[in-house]
């Protein structure tokens, strides 16, 4: 009835806040990713210091040794500063080892002093009786320096203190290249993440684009588009065969539509056709007084035609309307079957047609709708019936509800009408029932107040025999009151 | 008794304002909302016919106005025939509400039910038109000195007519009082009844008394 044209109103617009999914995913993939490599860089670089701490320790211990042994084959202090060879071949081969080796004496000059930058005076922890075995310090350049130091006693029984020191300058410079190279590197690193996952979003989001393409090509006109359902991850291929269902139905619900209003105007169009000819022809001569009275009685009988047709109309586009409601109220539906048929009691006795009603039960429904669908269907069956035909109301009570059945025998209906009789203007025999006066509406309203009530419509037909239409009623309507 | 018509479609204020005025009332006719207040403040009116879709100020609007000076009657005319907009018409305080499109017959009957709300009624025992005559409470109806034999609603159907001897009643409006069905059936009960009737109470006298209004309805009423 309304196509909707007219109620689309403005489109809203999308709220701009939320911004884009694959920006939001780039950007958290990212962070994560960031996080992720600061903990290995960090990991990395104490494994690292940790790991040349303990190998500058353990050489320096291996070098101390070895002194220890050169020195206990030496008898005196003197001898020390006399004959150093055996401690410079020791030593010298590193150039980043300074040994010096000290008189028990604290105030004494150092006996000996070997290495390839000669060292400052030692921090005085070094010299003492209880002196750490290893001890990190930096001298006046700032060179960081890793000492061992040793008491020992000579062939003679004389102490000397050995002092050996490793200048850590190069494993200083690792770990600076290390830190430099990864704050250069790292930015780079998370920008490659970002990117990554920004772009593997999109990718992930590609069919979502499709989506929206096709949703840009459907109008009224054109519900033919359908989403391909190929190459979409599951969850995505799920809405896609949602939407492509929800399209189908429209599709179909729009093709009705335009066919409805065909016909609606194809009705609407011969009585209006009577009208004007006959309105013409009257009109272009003289005529006795007579004569146009008679032309404006069968005007009204034609009017009456449009008018029933408009009101079915409005009727039905009332009762299909989603949000009319329905007066529900305890009905005895024996008691308006009884109602209608009195109203066509004299109908059926005109074509001598014999009407009977059994059965009883209670029903949930609007008093005047119900009558309505009895209305029509029995009118149905009187007009179609042959004379001498018997018609029965049957109100019967099921396992699902409460059922009347208005059957008549006859030639019955062709199989092939039987699933298009409640569509509207659907006629069996066109030229017939427009001439008994029927608006091809009668059974569409059956069905649509039927609708309404949640109930069910049905029709059988055997060939000369049975015809029986059937309205099935829920105990009780689904909303309750 | 004066009535306006408040109505913008010049055709059917039209035939609203010729058919009431043959029917023998006054009627004026405003062609918007406006102007229709106007003439409801200068004038005294019986009766308002107000049409809803209205330029400058709908009928809703317009009754509301009204209602603030006048207890005028009005009946609301409207193509929408949706229960809210006739309970709104209803509570804005119209007092009748008459979906498009109707047949004039029932408007007419609608008018003179309102404006008869002021008469006193008068309880008629026996209805008589010409040599008809009709007993309620006995259930019995006589054309001179033959008694007729009715059926239950044949009795009805001629208690209809008899109470509104003279006024023109519509198919639908017969259906209505007689089987009580308040909506538009597809039947030819009214037809047949009408013949029925007429042959057990015309065939036999020369004076007719049930007339067909083809296209319109039946009226029981001496015709010379």
């Amino acid at each position: 009835m309304r196509p909707g044209a007219g109620k689309a109103g403005p489109l809203p617009v999308p709220p701009r806040h939320p911004s884009s999914l694959s920006m939001r995913l780039g950007l958290t993939v990212s962070l994560m990713g960031a996080g992720l490599v600061l903990l290995l860089a960090t990991l990395a670089y104490l494994a690292l210091t940790h790991e040349l701490g303990k190998l500058a320790r353990e050489s320096l211990d291996n070098k101390l040794t070895q002194i220890q042994h050169s020195l206990t084959s030496d008898l005196k202090t003197a001898d020390i500063a006399a004959r150093p060879h055996s401690l410079l071949d020791l030593v010298m081969g590193h150039d980043n080892l300074q040994l010096r080796v000290l008189a028990a004496d604290r105030q004494a000059p150092p006996l000996l002093d070997i290495g390839s930058q000669p060292l400052e005076a030692l921090p005085a922890a070094l010299n003492e009786a209880n002196s750490p075995a290893f001890l990190d310090w930096a001298d006046s350049q700032g060179r960081p320096l890793l000492s061992a130091s040793r008491l020992l006693s000579l062939g003679n029984g004389e102490q000397v203190r050995v002092v050996l020191s490793l200048d850590r300058q190069n494993d200083q410079a690792l770990l600076s290249a290390y830190l430099r190279s990864t704050v250069i590197v790292l930015p780079l690193l998370l920008l490659l993440i970002g990117i990554g996952a920004w772009w593997l979003v999109q990718r992930g989001l590609l069919p979502l684009q499709q989506f929206s393409r096709v949703a840009a090509q459907i109008t009224t006109q054109d519900l033919t588009h359908r989403l391909s359902q190929e190459n979409l991850p599951r969850e995505l291929a799920e809405l896609a065969h949602s939407i492509n269902f929800m399209l189908h139905r429209l599709d179909g619900g729009v093709q009705q539509l335009a066919q409805f209003s065909d016909d609606l105007a194809h009705e609407l169009r011969s009585p209006i056709t009577n009208l004007m000819g006959k309105a013409q022809v009257t009109l272009s001569r003289e005529r006795p007084p007579e004569q146009y009275k008679q032309v404006l009685e069968s005007s009204i009988e034609e009017l009456e035609r449009v008018t029933r047709i408009v009101s079915d109309m409005l009727f039905l586009a009332q009762v299909s309307d989603p949000a009319s409601q329905v007066n529900f109220e305890r009905i005895a539906l024996e008691e308006e079957a009884r109602r209608v048929m009195e109203l066509f009691a004299l109908s059926a006795e005109e074509k001598h047609q014999v009407i009977s009603l059994c059965g009883s039960g209670w029903v949930y429904g609007d008093r005047l709708m119900i009558q309505r669908a009895i209305s029509n269907l029995l009118s149905n069956a009187i007009r179609h019936g042959p004379p001498h035909a018997t018609l029965s109301l049957r109100v019967e009570e099921l396992a699902t509800g409460v059922s009347l059945v208005v059957g008549n025998s006859g030639p019955g209906i062709a199989q092939a009408h039987l699933p298009h009789l409640f569509e509207r203007f659907y006629r069996v025999d066109s030229s017939r029932s427009r001439a008994e006066g029927g608006t091809g509406l009668g059974l569409a309203i059956v069905r649509s107040i039927m609708n309404l009530h949640q109930g069910q419509t049905d029709v059988s037909s055997q060939p000369d025999g049975l015809t029986e239409f059937r309205l099935v009623f829920r105990r009780r309507p689904l909303n309750g009151s | 008794m004066r009535i306006l018509v408040v109505e913008d479609e010049p055709k059917t204020a039209d035939y609203l304002q010729q058919g009431l005025t043959e029917s023998g009332y006054v009627v004026d006719c405003a062609a918007n909302g406006q102007d229709g207040l106007q003439l409801i403040d200068q004038q005294d009116y019986q009766l308002v016919i107000l049409d809803v879709n209205l330029p400058e100020k709908d009928g809703w609007q317009v009754l509301e106005l009204m209602r603030r000076e006048h207890s005028t009657r009005v009946i609301m005319l409207t193509a929408r025939g949706r229960l809210a907009d006739k309970v709104r018409g209803l509570d804005l305080g119209a007092d009748d509400y008459l979906v498009k499109p109707f047949e004039f017959p029932e408007l007419l009957a609608r008018v003179r039910t309102l404006l008869r709300r002021n008469e006193q009624l008068t309880a008629v025992e026996v209805f008589r038109v010409a040599d008809l005559e009709l007993d309620p409470r006995r259930h019995r109806a006589y054309r001179g000195d033959r008694r007729i034999d009715l059926t239950t609603k044949e009795f009805t159907l001629l208690h209809v007519l008899m109470r509104q001897a003279g006024e023109v009643l519509t198919r639908t409006q017969i259906i209505s009082q007689v089987w009580d069905m308040n909506f538009d059936c597809d039947t030819n009960v009214v037809e047949v009844s009408i013949s029925r009737l007429r042959a057990k109470i015309d065939d036999a006298s020369d004076l007719k008394l049930i007339h067909t209004i083809r296209g319109v309805g039946y009226v029981l009423e001496i015709r010379q």
